[in-house]
């Protein structure tokens, strides 16, 4: 190793030499330039080919949801087929030879081809990413769909092109009263009875009948818990709701105002309109009204009918101006179940949101499909300063029939949803989570390359990808108490490849976007730390001293 | 010969045994090879296929391990990466990369020297003009021919004016204009006392140009030492001479017969079919015919011949015309290449054969010297001289002093 400045300029003099050959190679390569225009075809089609659920929002999230799919996918064959290529070839075709015979140690030829190597994935990766973005915005914008209602374009800007964080209500602590309960049931002998009878259905298995024991006395007291019966009520209290929203008011221009339909179109300012949001809440001289539309800089308000005749509305005329203050909204989201079959499979229902320690009160009625995952826009005052909201779930009976019914509610299912950020950089910080995995990719196939022919190489590691990209399935699959003899083996195969290896699973951005939740900086780093500084760098350790040790010139069998 | 510090190559019991999957031994390429290699010399390896030539150099240049035995390459191991430096390495084959071209070819292999841009610049430009492929620069190697792919082999191998320059089969494929250009080539880089370490089968070119050799068998080591010793015929003399009629030639049997010698031979040479084609190529480019393929190469790129690049004494130059101390050394005209021992040899024989065809004819025209006579042929010629004396009836002391 060279010490000192111009040792280490010389080091990395020798290193980015390699690694720019490693980009004029790959880019002179066919099979480069045949996904870069394969991958921008299927890109480019996949808008108008994509309906998603027939809604904006839908085929938003379709879109998102293929495309970084696809984008993952792809770009991460290419940079294993590249990286493993770039090396082993080098040694079959004898090229290193003239390489290995000037001032390169080989540990930076490796890291050399590695990060040319990244260089190149993280170019197309731009590139692609850059049209992904381009593409989506299009997308958002509705052109591609111009009969989306007003709902679904705030649906479309709420819940897909945002960056959200989420908080559960406060814990019930289920666990503790199913222990509880099995406690009482033993104390008064009923244990040993209902094992007994579920002993019986499965044949004689007493840990698979204390399983069946345990859920269904947690069966039996959720549904105690959770179930909010006719004419009753269910409160969930949230903490710790940080929007970081303030009101931001600007000098807006009156465009036109239509007195019969209550609504008003105006300009605002740019600082105004950027946090204007489809559906959220806006204050025009200070008279709150709902945002219906905004397209090409033209905000269309939808006012009460009684605010339309307060002083301030009335003498708003067209050209006139108009002071317009946005207000920070949150989302409360939740899927209600219907204990019983109705003909519509509607549930009404009437939530009241309380900014706890505060007499501020918001009544929201809702109709919602039975098992369907809903989410509501409200403003946010309805939080505290602290922080806090209660939320009320109030029974009503169906709206149409009168009838009345019992809905269950878990507490999984139900949170507040709260903008944190903008989905220009929640995008960002998804081509980074992406980046980490294709550095991670080119590390194992250098490595691969380093002692191994093209084919066994790609082999070797397209083996070692299911336990990336399906580890969870993998380790649920692979449950040591069904697994005969020898084939245990398998379970700890599993066990120690995914400690080894990173999870892509959870580092996929696609769903991030999908749901419109914000990718946390703290997830990106940890991410970068385990999959790039660790598993890339003990990767790239083990390549370079294979290599070190490799007898070059040595035929390969 | 004792290893010292002072020999740019030494290997001390070099065996290499290749060994299959099970470790059994398959093939001993290489076994106890002791070799020394001063600076300044060109050295051949000399062997038939299989002999364990380029293993050898594959051990030097550490792209194989030894199994048993020691290398070291200017007093280093060969797996240091800092001797590299200072070593050229033209291996047998030409494994280029097929998507550069020859520009892009050198620029890389420049850069892995840390060659400043307008040095890399420089130096290929020298190259390609020197190799002969200036008009087809930008062309893709995998559009060259193998003899054109092996030019620019040599060129990547001199991109650092190396002070050991290994070559493996360089002649390989290329024609016998470029054949000739690397013979030359090398000459004029052992003048500047670098060591070239070549190694054929082609017996001819090996003693066109090297020093010493080393002779392999089965990866033994048969025969090492210089080639006119290993050469010579001691038992024979033989003279090249104007034709000479039946006359003279019964004379010359009678002195030869006097002196209880035998004249074994008497022949016409005949010109070698080298020179005959490169002539016949000379007189093509005077003329101009077109050719799609490599053209001769230019001189040999001024940095390989003085050891400077042209900027450096451009620089020197201008700062003497403005009075400035040169920074390095004075330099009104590049310096003089470092006479080797061979080069002076050279000029002493050059010297006497002049000054010999003076004193016995002085109407016929000196005869062209060879380009790089054997390093020892003075002592061969003093040698011949009493012999020459007896023929020519007369006193070669008292003929100097007339």
């Amino acid at each position: 190793m060279m010490a000192g400045p111009s040792g280490v300029s010389t080091a990395l003099g020798g290193l980015t030499s390699v690694a720019r050959h490693t980009v004029v190679q790959c880019l002179r390569m066919k099979v480069v330039g045949a996904t870069i225009v394969i991958l921008g075809l299927l890109l480019g089609a996949m808008p108008f080919a994509i309906s998603g659920d027939g809604t904006l929002a839908g085929r938003s999230k379709t879109f998102l949801s293929y495309s970084m799919a696809m984008l993952s996918v792809v770009l991460s064959v290419l940079t294993v087929f590249l990286s493993i290529w770039v090396v082993s070839e080098d040694i079959r075709t004898r090229q290193i030879y003239g390489v290995i015979a000037k001032p390169l140690a080989r540990w930076q030829y490796i890291l050399g081809r590695w990060l040319g190597v990244c260089i190149l994935s993280a170019g197309l990766l731009a590139v692609a990413a850059a049209g992904v973005f381009a593409l989506a915005q299009y997308l958002r914008s509705g052109a591609i769909s111009p009969e989306a209602n007003p709902q679904d374009r705030v649906a479309v800007e709420t819940q897909v092109f945002t960056a959200r964080t989420r908080v559960g209500p406060a814990s019930e602590n289920v666990q503790e009263k199913i222990a509880d309960r099995i406690a009482e049931m033993q104390r008064t002998g009923q244990y040993a009875d209902a094992l007994e009878a579920f002993k019986a259905r499965t044949g004689g298995d007493e840990a698979e009948a204390q399983e069946l024991l345990i859920a269904e006395v947690r069966e039996n007291i959720t549904g105690k818990l959770f179930a909010i019966k006719p004419r009753e009520s269910k409160t969930w209290r949230f903490e710790g709701i940080d929007h970081r929203g303030r009101s931001v008011t600007g000098a807006g221009r009156v465009i036109r105002v239509d007195n019969e339909s209550s609504r008003l179109w105006i300009q605002a300012p740019p600082a105004v309109q950027g946090r204007l949001v489809y559906g959220g809440p806006v204050r025009l001289n200070d008279v709150e009204g709902t945002v219906i539309t905004i397209r090409d800089d033209v905000v269309e308000v939808s006012m009460m009918l009684e605010d339309m005749l307060k002083p301030a509305i009335q003498r708003l005329a067209a050209d006139g101006s108009v002071s317009v203050t946005a207000e920070p909204t949150i989302q409360l989201t939740y899927k209600a179940e219907l204990s019983q079959r109705t003909s519509d499979r509607q549930i009404t229902s009437l939530w009241r949101f309380e900014a706890t320690g505060t007499a501020a009160q918001l009544l929201v009625p809702r109709h919602d499909l039975n098992r369907s995952p809903a989410t509501m826009t409200i403003p946010a005052w309805v939080v505290s300063d602290d922080g806090r909201t209660t939320v009320t779930f109030l029974s009503q009976p169906h709206r149409r029939t009168g009838e009345w019914y019992t809905v269950r509610i878990l507490p999984e299912d139900v949170a507040i949803l709260f903008r944190v950020g903008s989905f220009g950089w929640n995008f960002l910080r998804g081509a980074v989570l992406l980046m980490a995995q294709l550095a991670y990719l080119a590390a194992v196939g250098v490595l691969a390359g380093s002692f191994l022919v093209f084919p066994v190489g790609c082999m070797l590691v397209f083996s070692l990808l299911p336990f990336s990209v399906a580890g969870t399935f993998l380790r649920d699959a692979v449950n040591p108490e069904f697994l005969p003899g020898p084939l245990i083996v398998s379970y700890y195969i599993v066990h120690v490849m995914g400690a080894l290896l990173p999870d892509f699973e959870s580092t996929a951005p696609g769903p991030w976007f999908v749901d419109g939740m914000a990718i946390p900086w703290r997830f990106v780093g940890k991410t970068v730390l385990w999959t790039v500084l660790i598993r890339t760098s003990l990767a790239l350790a083990v390549g370079c001293m294979i290599f070190r040790r490799r007898e070059l010139a040595r035929v390969q069998t | 010969m004792h290893a010292t510090h002072d020999h740019v190559i030494v290997t001390v019991g070099l065996t290499k045994v290749f060994r299959d999957f099970w470790l059994r031994e398959k093939v001993s390429a290489v076994a106890d090879l002791d070799l020394q290699i001063e600076p300044g010399e060109v050295f051949g390896l000399l062997g038939p296929n299989g002999s364990g030539k380029t293993t050898t150099l594959n051990m030097l240049l550490g792209l194989l391990f030894p199994t048993r035995g020691r290398v070291a390459i200017f007093g280093r191991p060969a797996t240091d990466v800092s001797i590299k430096a200072r070593v050229g390495f033209l291996p047998e084959e030409t494994y280029l990369y097929p998507f550069l071209d020859a520009r892009e070819t050198l620029d890389y292999y420049a850069r892995l020297f840390h060659q400043p841009r307008h040095q890399r610049r420089r130096r290929i430009d020298m190259l390609l003009e020197m190799v002969g492929l200036s008009s087809v620069a930008y062309r893709r190697i995998n559009e060259y021919s193998k003899g054109m792919q092996r030019r620019i082999g040599l060129a990547q191998a001199l991109i650092n004016d190396p002070d050991l320059l290994i070559l493996d089969e360089p002649t390989s494929g290329m024609d016998p204009i470029g054949t000739r250009e690397v013979k030359d080539l090398i000459g004029i880089l052992a003048g500047r006392g670098k060591t070239v370490l070549l190694s054929s089968h082609l017996l001819a070119d090996v003693e066109d140009v090297c020093d010493r050799v080393c002779v392999l068998y089965g990866g033994r080591q048969r025969a090492v030492g210089r080639i006119d010793e290993l050469l010579a015929r001691e038992a024979h003399t033989q003279i090249t001479t104007d034709r000479l009629d039946d006359a003279t030639l019964a004379k010359i049997r009678d002195v030869l017969a006097a002196g209880s010698h035998e004249l074994l031979d008497v022949s016409t040479p005949r010109d070698k079919l080298e020179s005959l084609f490169l002539r016949i190529v000379e007189e093509a480019q005077a003329k101009r015919l077109v050719t799609g393929g490599a053209m001769a190469g230019g001189p040999v790129a001024e940095f390989l011949r003085t050891g400077q690049d042209d900027d450096q004494q451009g620089r020197l130059v201008i700062e003497q015309l403005v009075g400035a101390e040169p920074p390095v050394e004075p330099v009104a005209e590049p310096p003089p290449p470092m006479p080797s021992p061979a080069a002076q040899a050279d000029e002493d024989v050059l010297d006497e054969l002049i000054s010999a065809d003076e004193r016995a004819d002085k109407d016929t025209p000196p005869p062209p010297a060879d380009r790089r006579p054997a390093p020892s042929a003075k002592k061969q010629d003093q040698a011949d001289q009493g012999v020459l004396d007896d023929l020519l009836g007369g006193d070669r002391s008292e003929e100097s002093s007339s």
